[in-house]
Parts: C-alpha cells; structure tokens; sequence
C-alpha cells in the first residue's frame, strides 16, 4: 500500500502521464480533422486521465503537508494550482455526468418571431423580436433574439435580449444565440383563424395522412409538397387557396429565424472558481521561482 | 498606414543585420544600437494595431494578419527590454534569434496567406474575452521565442558556463511565460468558448494543440524538478514546446479544421 502511495505521488509518473496525453493529443487532432474526436470517450483517454487525477491529488496532499511544516518559509502556490486542477477536472466530469444524465435538456430550436418553445424546465420561451445589426459593408456585427420566459401561464422574464456572447442564463440551463437565417414558409390559416408556417422538411395532418413540405417558391406562391396516406404516397403542388386538412394556405412567404442552443451544465461555476484558483496559483507559484532564478 | 509593417520590417531587419556583425566579435560586446531599432519596429506594428483597431472599432486582433503584426511586435518588444534590463545576463545570440523569428512572422504577415483587409469581427468573436484570450496567449508564446532561442543554443553550445546562462534565460522566459499563457490560452479561451459556442471545452484541434503545447511547457518545469543535472532533456522539451505553439497557429489553421477555423 505504501508503495502504490509513493508510485501515485511521484512526479516521475506525472511526467510519463503528461508525455502521453501529449503524444495521444496530437495523434487525435489529426484524426478527428473537424469533429470531436472518439479517442477522448475512450478507456485509452479515461484510464491515463483518471491516473493523473490520483497522481495530482496525492502528489497535492504530500506537498502541502511537508509545506505546512516549513513554517515561514512555505510556499503554497503550487497547492493552489494544484487544487485549480482538481477542481476544474472535477467539473468536467460533473459537466459531463449531468449532460449525459439529462440528455433532452441539451437542444437547439429555430425560431420565428411569435413562435415559442418548452424549455428543458419546463419554462415557455417565446421570441418577441429578431434584430440583426451590420456593418456599413453589410456583413453581421450582432445577432439579437429578444425572448419571454413564462411559466404556468405567468410571465417571469417579460423581454430578455439574447445576444452572441451574451447568452440567457436559468440557473444550470443556458440559452445561446448560435446562429440566425431565413427561411421560406407557407403560411396557412386554420378554420378557427389560427395561423401556423410551415417549412421545408415539416410536416402536418392533411387529413388523409400526413403532408410534409419539400420547397417553397416565393416567385409564383407554389409549394411542393410530398402527401402520404393508406394508399401510397405522392408529390403534389400547393398555391394560394389549397387545402391542407383543416388549414388553407394563405401565402409563401420568407421568415427570419433564430437559431437557439439550450445547454444544461450544473457544474460550469464550479469551473469557473477551478479555472481562477489555477491562475493565481500558477502567477504565484512562477513569480516567485522567477524570483529566485534572477537572483 | 500600409507602409508602416514594411517600415517595422525594415527597422527588423536592420537590427538583425547589425546584431549578426557583433555576434562574432571576440570580446562579446553587444552593440549599442540595434536595440532601439527594435523598438521603433514595435512602435511601428503598435501603430498598426491602434490604426486597425481604430478602424473597425474592436481590438485588431481577429485577424492572421493581425495576430502577426503583434506577436512580432511583442517579440521586438521583449527583445527590446531583455537587452535594457539589468538583472540577467545578457546574451547576444538570444537577442539576434528573437529577432529573427520576429521578421520571420512579419514576412508571414506580408504574404498571402495572411490576408489584409481591414475588416470588422464577426459576432462570436466580439467579446472581451476573445481580446484576453489572443492577447494574452500571444504575450506567453512571445517569452517561449526566447526559451525556444534559449534552449537550442544549450543545446548547441559546448562552453558549460555559456551552457549555464543559456539555461537561466530559458528557465527565466518559460516561468515568465507559462502563467501568461495559462490565463489567456487556456483560461480565457475557455471562458470565450463557452459564451460563445455554449461549451467551455470541445477538444477542437486548436484547444488540443493549445493544451499539448500547455503541457509541453508543464513537462519542462516539472522536470526542473526532479533532474538536477543540467543536461539536455529539459532544453528539448523547451525547443518542442515552442515548435507546438506554432503549429497551435499555423498548422491548425492551414491543415487541421474546426471550432476555430473562421
């Protein structure tokens, strides 16, 4: 037991663990090319990952003690590094526990203004407006989604603006501005004088089956449409005035939407404290060993 | 404005030049001049940089080009204060090799693959954490140039008391640089990111090069720790670990894809 103590603290371990983490980061850059690579869901990634972890801890614990008894002459930067980097890979692992646990609560809905969404707690999200501010050659400078947040039928946020960067933040949930376009849409009129759009890649009850939205031309207000029932299935075209189940279409029109990403992680503030603790150990750990090399 | 890069390259150059006649003089004095050429190169890329920013209304530091122009400008700089300073030794070669990688990125930032158009951010990188995150990381891997500078004349050197002050300057610009970098790379990136994209890590092949040069760099010092012979190990995973930065910024922008490929 002793031994397996002293091997988990011994630096010489951290170094071979830190070599292949390097080694094995740099070999799956170059295979992931774009996407998140598998290597870090793996056993070869977790079990090198969680022996550092123990190395830390125990190299931590060791330090600190024979600093404690240094008296005056102690140093604890480096235990306020350490600890930085203990806290912080321990909000990655609850980060991802909590994501993995909770899976629907991570999402992405498109939105037109006037359109509403249930959140992941339950809340109401509504869009109230959809702002775009350009610079003077056109190309974006900010994306704005003014949003109400309800519940049970009550107001609790009447108009929050969602920017890029400035995400609406719910307690663990987190509502980001990702990304922002438009679309083409049917507008239909349903018999109660509802009103819902309809885009491509959509589908509604047609009656007979279900009717689902292949294109839209705004030129000449038709629509393609692919129209499935008991018999089959088959193309057909919508203009103004054709019925759609209980709705008739009243215009082809182009909408704004905002792209919005919901994102569940209980343990960023968590992150934050370990990702400040490790800074201000790591300013004092080093300038005082720079102090000590200069003189 | 255009001119003011080449002006910075030219003050470069001319110091490089002047440097590189004194590096072979036998009593080893280092020259009175070339110094103030590198300052008048920051001065000039400092320029750059308030013009840029001055016209896009945002920190000008979003842009290839635009990194260049200060990460060269901070290496002249560093350069600059490493030569006035007098509490380490000076050592000329350290000096001449800084200089040098600071033209070499200049001469980058001239080519087309750094293009020059002054043009506005676009909205994820409009952050405040984003300028923290370039700027500071830039800082760090400008104090790595002269461990990696450092490092290879350990390396190359044969005279052991030479070998020890190419040592210090090394150790010296390493722990000057490593928390540096840590808060700009690693912290405020992360920070940036999750603002931004919703996650504060997403193993993007710029974030693992980011933590592989980090770690690189973390190697070093803590095998200060436990070799306490000067030999060369430590003075190779110092050179590695800045040829990891570059690639950080060059290789994963021109060959890997990914959150950060704008």
């Amino acid at each position: 037991m002793r031994k397996l103590l002293n091997a988990l603290k011994s630096v010489k371990l951290t170094l071979v663990l830190i070599g292949y983490l390097l080694l094995t980061g740099i070999a799956a850059s170059f295979r992931s090319q774009g996407h998140e690579s598998d290597f870090y869901g793996s056993l070869l990634f977790y079990i090198p990952a969680f022996l550092f972890f123990a190395n830390l801890a125990a190299c931590s614990a060791d330090r600190f003690t024979r600093e404690l008894k240094k008296g005056k002459a102690r140093r604890h930067g480096p235990d306020i590094l350490h600890l930085g980097l203990i806290l912080l890979l321990m909000g990655a692992v609850l980060g991802q526990a909590a994501k993995q646990s909770h899976p629907s609560w991570q999402g992405f809905a498109r939105l037109g203004v006037g359109e509403a969404v249930e959140l992941p707690n339950g809340k109401l999200l509504a869009l109230k407006a959809l702002d775009s501010e350009r610079y003077a050659d056109g190309r974006p400078k900010d994306w704005i989604s003014t949003v109400e947040v309800s519940a049970a039928g009550k107001t609790i946020l009447p108009a929050y603006r969602i920017r890029v960067n400035h995400p609406l933040r719910m307690g663990s949930l987190s509502i980001f501005q990702v990304s922002y376009g438009s679309e083409r849409v049917l507008e239909l009129i349903g018999s109660s004088g509802a009103r819902r759009s309809l885009a491509a890649g959509e589908y509604i009850d047609s009656g007979e089956g279900k009717l689902m939205l292949m294109s839209v031309d705004l030129n000449s207000g038709i629509a393609i449409a692919r129209a499935e029932s008991a018999t089959g299935a088959k193309m057909i075209s919508l203009t103004i005035g054709s019925k759609v189940g209980a709705f008739t279409v009243v215009r082809a029109k182009e909408v704004d939407l905002s792209g919005l990403q919901a994102v569940y992680d209980p343990a960023y503030p968590l992150v934050i404290v370990a990702l400040m603790v490790a800074v201000l150990g790591v300013f004092i750990t080093l300038f005082r060993k720079l102090g000590d090399i200069v003189e | 404005m255009n001119a003011l890069p080449t002006i910075a390259f030219v003050f470069i150059c001319a110091s490089a030049a002047v440097q590189g006649a004194f590096l072979f003089r036998k009593d080893g004095k280092a020259d009175p001049v070339s110094h103030w050429a590198l300052l008048a190169a920051f001065l000039a890329l400092a320029a750059v940089t308030i013009v840029r920013s001055a016209g896009i209304g945002f920190p000008a530091l979003t842009g290839t080009f635009e990194s260049l122009v200060f990460f060269s400008g901070i290496i002249c700089l560093i350069a600059w204060s490493y030569r006035i300073q007098k509490r380490l030794v000076f050592l000329s070669l350290v000096q001449f090799g800084a200089t040098i990688i600071a033209a070499a990125l200049l001469a980058v930032a001239s080519s087309p693959i750094a293009p020059k158009d002054v043009l506005a951010p676009i909205p994820a990188l409009r952050s405040g954490w984003l300028v923290l995150h370039v700027s500071l990381s830039f800082i760090g891997e400008s104090f790595f140039v002269a461990s990696f500078v450092a490092s290879l004349a350990f390396l190359a050197s044969k005279d052991e008391r030479k070998k020890a002050d190419y040592d210090k300057i090394a150790y010296t610009a390493v722990a000057a640089g490593y928390p540096i970098f840590t808060a700009g790379a690693l912290v405020f990136g992360a920070i940036w990111a999750e603002q931004a994209w919703g996650s504060w890590w997403s193993w993007d092949p710029k974030e693992i090069w980011a933590l592989v040069t980090w770690l690189a760099y973390t190697a070093y010092l803590h095998l200060r720790l436990v070799r306490k012979k000067k030999d060369a190990l430590p003075s190779i995973v110092a050179a590695l670990g800045f040829l990891c930065a570059l690639f950080t910024f060059f290789g994963v922008n021109f060959l890997l894809t990914g959150l950060h490929s704008y």
